[in-house]
């Protein structure tokens, strides 16, 4: 198999489902292809390709038509594999994998072992071993487009349900909000409640269960003012628990040393913000005169109390 | 409502939903038809199936309109099966996929629906008809999904989805009801069931169906999420009646979209526990990995933990003051095996001294398995940390990733359900099993174990728990064992003072713990709510008790249960209140209320260690004060700290309720009760409330056995409850007559139970009969049941029912002769005792038939006037059966009882020699026993422990005896005692050693010996018919394969193989080999033929041309495969069969 037929097929794709479904249904792959098909820098760009065909071009398209059968086109072979691949090796390639992690372990197991079976080394040392392990990533995600293609075929186009379908796939499309979007709702919100936060950064571990939500919201419900909602609550909710001050603050006006008693104090500092005390020298100040009273729950305060 | 007071909300339906997931309680899916479906966007497939049909408009009718004017055709479901099919799953459904369900009940025909709990390792199982009842009944890896009206595309009928309005009612009342009324017991009184895709009129399930199935539902328990019924109709009014009890919650939002918004706001992290992503791998530190299959998991996690790498990961620091409540909650024991673990690791307890030895004694046994014969057993009272101990062998073994380890807490396993596991661990690299029961088991249930695990060749080290053995018992066990002493000594104070420190405890210092035992130390570190030790218990009883009572009436003044109490309230009349019963006219004491009640009943059980599925303790708690509403229970027990919740099993498929401790029970039912004998009546109220047909049976069944066990004799409470045996006999029976709770178990428990009565002197004579034929009926219904099929029972069950009867009719027949009811009775019982003896023997190598075989005639002679010939009979009789015991092979505590027998026996039996006058008399009236006294006196005395019999005076007498024996072969022919001296004496005459005994055990060279033997030993096993023993036939096998009959052979080997699996840890011994005329091993040579399975060859052995096994492990340092030539071995038997056998191992 080689790229060749699988940007053909990738191209077909994307002209059936923007003929049939919208416009919006795939997006051009924009990243450079590989130019030859054996040596690393080809391999490479050739996950990276992929990666953006399966999880960004085709991020609802493909994985709603890979729900579906698809007829006398389906294979053997089970076609959502190319997807956990593609992840796999574009984050074996691109980040660096630790191994505390049970994730991290397993992806770069698993990653280990495909090279291993399609080539018998891992990385592959010749020009040969990465041509055999390009060849079968093409295979492997060829497989995938032709069973999208496949479900295109047998279900949108069916006579008597496809329409409903088709629309069931452009509802999806539509919901699938851009990053942007919600960083936009979420500017707004943050100046009109008056909570300072770097937009990107907040939304960033938010935006899969935001958009899950979106999507889980009844025909005709006002989507923005619901996800409004939902984001003033996380809004809120930050805003509340960001503590002005930090262990550092603490050790050197309470004159502690690293342990408990500085985890035991923040806590309470937590309270104390959420009671009202905002500022960062109030706080401070607040902590000061508790423990010199003996009310924070502190090793001295302790030794305090058993002596007296 | 009070004056003054304010009402509080009532809690959503999402925030009872999270807090159903964050306490992992059961959470129950109900799906109607309408799934698919958003307000005013129908289904697609429904409105396709519409269109198809014609039928009108979908919005109106739903899935009910396609059943309208004739219903559909046959191929209809077809052609809609492929529709479902090309559906995907709407993204609401998506996240309503996306959390751990115990278990589904859906209207929905959708094949597709399964995917709701599929993913994430889970494995949902399919029921589809009523009658079928899931493996486990809520469970979230594996969820019961059940289809009420079947499945589209089902190629059975009675899962086929109606066609009809009367099939859909025939389909409705046969099958979609009765599943549909277990939802509220799968949920239990402490889960949540929630509904979604359940339009009123529009699906199959009938809003009546439902809301009656709700009416037993406590508050807040169904929680109902889209739309309700229409407004003006009577289901409507039922349906706010409902909500308006508390028992529907309601929410109009979709479920999907609820679960979306809690899961984008983060109340629903960490809440994924089906996820399996971090389990399932076992390293070693060779490099090698175990990941094991889920069903071979699933088969496992049953009974015991598997330590997989997960255990040991690396553990997140804490906070102070999260650290200091995980603490807390290691000590209060809130947690399962793992958290046990974690706690340990995390450095929570302190090393006991003992722990040391313990630790060494197991190393050393993981190092080298096989110099360890019988388990590890920690021993010692409660509270001494024993169950520490045990969870920091597990931590340190997998730690150092030596071993695979299998951790099983309040039971023992079965060998049948871990053999696998332990297959798998020794083929991925694992030296070895290491399994860790705190059970607190009898020694001879590891024991048990550990052989029968062995006996499959597996590598395998028990280590176990046990209550205190006395230190004159702790050396009969042929165990291990490890006391933990009850009192701290001064390093292990000063190791608790600074733990506590670390800990940042508060009012801890060393002082406190001057001169007082660990237990009242681990007083001290439980919750201060808690009374500090235990002469606060009873007074924490009586509060609870208290509570329990108060909670029971405010809850019924809030809401009246039904509506015509409402109105009657309403009216101004005093309707009786309160989930207790009124009893104050009837002066009843409040101990005696069903509050009271309750706390006995799990106090009682918890003294026992026993913790109770929390149905049956209702269900006792009703049954035995009429009136009671179960439903409301579930709520009284919140925050109480006097009970302990916990799962009883990794399933959460049923929950059990227990004391905090069991030391703590004994202590309240002390102060409660104050005797046995109400103790027994608490015991006799569980006993009776047992049912066979609820979804919780299982767990019933499996905590009755226990309980059984547990006040029996040898419990961990002694004979305190023998006086109430008869009483839990009868009990049985009842449970088995009136109430179908029939179970082979529980019958052997009927007759044992009684005999154990009969036991005791105090029993009338004409109530012992009475007793022993009640007990005999019992049996005998035990083992029709078993042999037509209708009672199922494993092998060991039947063997113990066999052993059981055996025993009964000994007990009857001593007591025929007790009554002096006559030579012909007493002779008849003790004849039927025979029987039943010899067919208890042929099914079991242990001793125990054996025993009760000495002990019948034994007693007879000392109590019963026989005659001389009947006298002469029962001394043959003990003979022969002395003869067979092979004193060494039995475990320690059995050789101590035959040692104690044997004594008995020389008193009875005396130096008595048959006179010539008896002698003929006998022969005269045609009796063998005479022949078989007679032989007796002249052989070699065969009942001394030796092997080899070398003396030429013992060869010279074996010879006569064979000659004396032999003479009279065609009146002997029909007798096992003769036939089997015969066959012993020339065994002995041909091989100057006994056939029976020691291993690798040359057999004759000569083939006219061989065949001689041969047709001695048929004689032998013709003679005994079903009663054959395991060893005769296994030597008759041997002979039948090295005379030449090898496919006769190969039939008894196989049945053997068969019969002695899991049961007979002697099975794989190496008994006799091929030996030339020395007596020397002959060397062969042979071509391996191929592999069989896993380290296991098959090997055709040039000379003989037969193909014998070869094991992988037997001839380390040669390398098998296929093809492959191996010299210089022998050929041994077991009872599998012949096996190659390295001649090296000759000693």
């Amino acid at each position: 198999m080689s790229f060749v037929r699988l940007n053909a097929a990738a191209v077909e794709l994307r002209n059936s489902l923007r003929s049939f479904v919208g416009e919006s249904a795939m997006a051009e792959v924009t990243v450079a292809p590989p130019a030859s098909d054996d040596d690393e820098i080809a391999f490479v760009k050739l996950v990276s390709w992929s990666y953006v065909l399966l999880f960004e071009a085709g991020r609802v398209a493909v994985a709603y038509l890979l729900q579906l059968p698809a007829g006398e086109r389906s294979r053997v072979r089970d076609p959502t594999l190319a997807r956990v691949l593609v992840h796999d090796l574009r984050t074996w390639s691109f980040h660096n994998l630790g191994f505390l992690s049970d994730r991290d372990r397993e992806i770069s197991r698993r990653v280990r072992r495909w090279f291993i079976d399609t080539c018998g080394d891992c990385p592959p040392g010749t020009r040969q071993g990465w041509r055999l392990c390009f060849l079968a990533l093409c295979k492997e995600v060829h497989s995938t487009v032709e069973h999208c293609q496949g479900a295109m075929t047998t279900v949108l186009l069916a006579e008597d349900d496809g329409e409903a379908s088709t629309r069931d796939l452009r509802r999806r499309i539509d919901r699938a909000w851009p990053a942007v979007e919600f960083h936009k709702i979420i500017d707004d919100a943050a100046v009109r409640l008056g909570v300072a936060i770097d937009a990107p950064k907040f939304c960033g571990g938010r935006l899969t269960t935001w958009q899950r939500y979106l999507e889980s919201l009844p025909n005709g419900a006002d989507l923005e003012s619901q996800m409004l909602r939902v984001m003033e609550r996380d809004l809120l909710a930050h805003a509340e628990d960001v503590l002005p001050i930090d262990g550092r603050d603490v050790m050197e006006r309470l004159k502690l040393v690293p342990g408990p008693d500085v985890g035991r104090a923040l806590r309470r500092a937590r309270e104390m913000l959420r009671s009202g005390i905002r500022e960062p020298q109030a706080l401070l100040a607040a902590l000061t005169e508790e423990a010199t009273d003996g009310l924070l729950d502190t090793a001295d305060a302790r030794r305090e109390r058993n002596h007296g | 409502m009070t004056e003054g007071s304010q009402e509080l909300p009532k809690p959503s339906p999402s925030e009872l939903l999270v807090s159903a997931l964050q306490e992992g309680r059961p959470v129950v899916l109900l799906l109607g038809q309408d799934a698919h479906s958003e307000p005013g966007v129908d289904d697609h497939v429904l409105a396709a199936a519409h269109a198809r049909l014609s039928s009108g408009e979908p919005t109106q009718t739903g899935w009910r309109g396609l059943l309208e004017d004739g219903g559909v055709s046959a191929g209809f479901y077809e052609w809609l099966t492929e529709r479902f099919h090309r559906r995907a799953l709407p993204l609401h459904l998506e996240a309503v996929a996306e959390l751990p369900w115990s278990a589904v009940f859906t209207s929905s025909i959708d094949p597709n629906a399964t995917r709701l709990v599929e993913g994430h390792g889970r494995e949902p199982e399919v029921i589809l008809a009523a009658n079928e009842t899931p493996r486990a009944v809520r469970s979230r890896s594996r969820p019961p999904v059940y289809r009420l009206f079947g499945l589209a595309g089902s190629a059975e009928w009675n899962s086929q989805p109606p066609q009809s309005r009367p099939e859909l009612n025939a389909r409705r009342i046969a099958h979609a009801v009765p599943m549909l009324n277990r939802i509220l017991d799968t949920a239990t009184t402490i889960g949540v069931v929630v509904v979604d895709g359940l339009v009123p009129g529009r699906d199959w399930l009938s809003m009546d169906d439902i809301l009656g199935t709700f009416g037993q539902a406590v508050p807040n328990q169904v929680l109902w999420f889209g739309s309700e019924p229409d407004s003006g109709t009577d289901t409507r009014a039922d349906f706010d009646a409902a909500v308006e009890s508390g028992r529907i919650v309601v929410e109009r939002r979709r479920l999907g979209t609820a679960i979306s918004e809690l899961s984008a706001v983060g109340r629903l992290e960490a809440l994924k526990s089906f996820d399996s992503q971090e389990a399932g791998r076992v390293s070693f530190t060779n490099d090698r990995v175990l990941e094991l299959s889920p069903e071979e998991r699933l088969r496992v996690e049953a009974t015991s933990s598997i330590v997989d790498d997960a255990w040991t990961a690396f553990l997140p620091p804490q906070g102070a003051d999260a650290e200091y409540e995980s603490f807390r909650r290691f000590h209060g024991d809130l947690g399962g095996p793992r958290l046990l673990v974690e706690g340990v690791r995390r450095g929570f307890a302190v090393t006991r001294e003992y722990e040391k030895l313990l630790a060494d004694v197991v190393g050393k046994a993981v190092v080298d398995h096989a110099s360890v014969d019988g388990p590890v057993i920690v021993h010692g009272q409660s509270g001494t940390g024993k169950s520490i101990a045990l969870a920091r062998v597990v931590a340190r073994l997998r730690g150092a990733k030596s071993c695979a380890v299998l951790y099983s807490v309040g039971r023992v396993p079965q060998p049948e359900q871990i053999t696998g596991f332990c297959e798998e661990a020794e083929r991925a690299g694992a030296p070895v099993t290491v399994l860790v029961c705190d059970a607190n088991e009898e020694i001879s249930r590891y024991r048990d174990l550990l052989l029968s695990l062995r006996s499959r060749g597996r590598r395998v080290v028990v280590v176990g728990s046990r209550y205190r053995i006395a230190e004159s018992d702790a050396d009969r066990h042929g165990a291990l064992h490890i006391e933990a002493p009850s009192d701290l000594s001064t390093t292990e104070r000063a190791d608790l003072s600074t733990l506590l420190e670390r800990i940042g405890s508060e009012d801890v210092s060393i002082q406190i713990f001057e001169d007082i035992s660990i237990l009242a130390l681990l007083y001290r570190l439980l919750p201060a709510s808690r009374g500090p030790i235990a002469a606060g218990l009873s007074d924490e009883a009586f509060v609870t008790e208290q509570v329990l009572r108060e909670r029971g009436s405010e809850a019924q003044r809030v809401t009246p249960q039904t509506v015509m109490a409402a109105k009657l309230l309403e009216a101004g009349v005093e309707v009786p209140q309160g989930i207790w019963p009124d009893r104050s006219a009837e002066s009843v004491p409040e101990s005696r209320d069903a509050p009271g009640r309750l706390i006995d009943l799990v106090m009682v059980c918890g003294s026992l260690n026993c913790s109770i599925p929390v149905n049956l303790l209702m269900r006792a708690v009703t049954e035995s004060i009429p009136g009671t509403d179960i439903g409301f229970i579930a709520n009284m027990f919140g925050n109480l700290d006097l009970f302990r919740w916990e799962w009883a099993d990794a399933e959460h498929s049923e929950l059990l309720v227990g004391p905090r401790l069991t030391l703590e029970a004994e202590l309240i039912c002390a102060r409660r009760l104050g005797s046995p004998e109400s103790e027994t009546e608490r015991i006799l109220d569980l006993i009776r409330s047992v049912r066979a047909g609820g979804v919780d049976a299982g767990h019933e069944l499996a905590f009755l056995l226990n309980l059984l066990n547990r006040i029996g004799d040898e419990g961990p409470r002694g004979p305190r409850y023998v006086e109430g045996f008869i009483e839990v006999g009868r009990a049985l029976t009842g449970l088995r007559t009136r109430f179908g709770v029939t179970h082979a178990s529980l019958m052997l428990q009927e007759s044992a139970f009684r005999r154990a009565a009969v036991r005791r002197a105090t029993v009338q004579d004409s109530e012992r009969l009475s007793l022993l034929e009640e007990a005999r009926d019992a049996l005998q219904a035990a083992l029709d049941g078993v042999d037509s099929g209708t009672i199922r029972a494993g092998r060991r069950t039947r063997q113990n029912l066999l052993v059981e009867r055996a025993s009964l009719y000994g007990f009857l027949a001593y007591d025929c002769a007790k009554r002096d009811s006559g030579d012909m009775d007493v002779w008849s019982s003790y004849m039927a005792a025979r029987v039943a003896i010899r067919q208890a023997v042929s099914v079991t190598d242990t001793y125990y038939p054996l025993d009760i075989g000495l002990w019948t005639p034994a007693d007879l002679l000392e109590i019963a006037d026989l005659t001389d010939t009947q006298t002469a009979e029962i001394r043959a009789d003990i003979y022969s059966t002395l003869d067979q015991v092979d004193a060494e092979a039995l475990p320690p505590k059995q050789q101590e009882k035959f040692q104690v027998r044997q004594m008995r026996l020389g008193g009875v039996l005396g130096n008595e020699e048959l006179t010539e006058d008896a002698y003929l008399r006998l022969e005269e009236i045609g009796s063998t026993a005479g022949y078989y006294l007679r032989a007796k006196a002249i052989a070699p005395v065969l009942s001394r422990d030796v092997v080899e019999m070398t003396n030429p005076a013992d060869v010279s007498k074996a010879v006569e005896a064979v000659t004396f024996l032999q003479s009279r072969l065609n009146r002997i022919k029909d007798d096992e005692r003769c036939l089997s001296l015969l066959f012993e004496c020339s065994w002995i005459a041909s091989m100057r050693h006994r056939a029976f005994r020691g291993r690798r055990q040359p057999l004759p060279a000569d083939g006219t010996t061989r065949r001689d033997l041969l047709r001695i030993l048929g004689l032998l096993n013709r003679s005994a018919g079903d009663s054959a023993r395991h060893v005769t036939r296994y030597l008759e096998a041997v002979l039948l394969w090295v005379t030449g009959a090898e496919q006769e052979a190969k039939r008894i080997f196989a049945a053997l193989g068969r019969e002695t699996e899991f049961e007979d840890w002697g099975r794989v011994v190496r008994r006799h080999r091929v030996a030339n005329a020395d007596g020397e091993p002959i060397a062969f040579r042979g071509r391996v033929v191929r592999k069989r399975s896993e380290g296991h060859w098959l090997i055709r052995v040039d000379g003989l041309n037969r193909i014998v096994d070869l094991l992988d492990r037997d001839f380390r340092g040669h390398e098998i495969s296929d093809g492959r030539y191996v010299r210089g071995f022998g050929v041994a038997f077991n009872y599998i069969g012949p096996i190659a056998d390295p001649i090296e191992r000759k000693r």
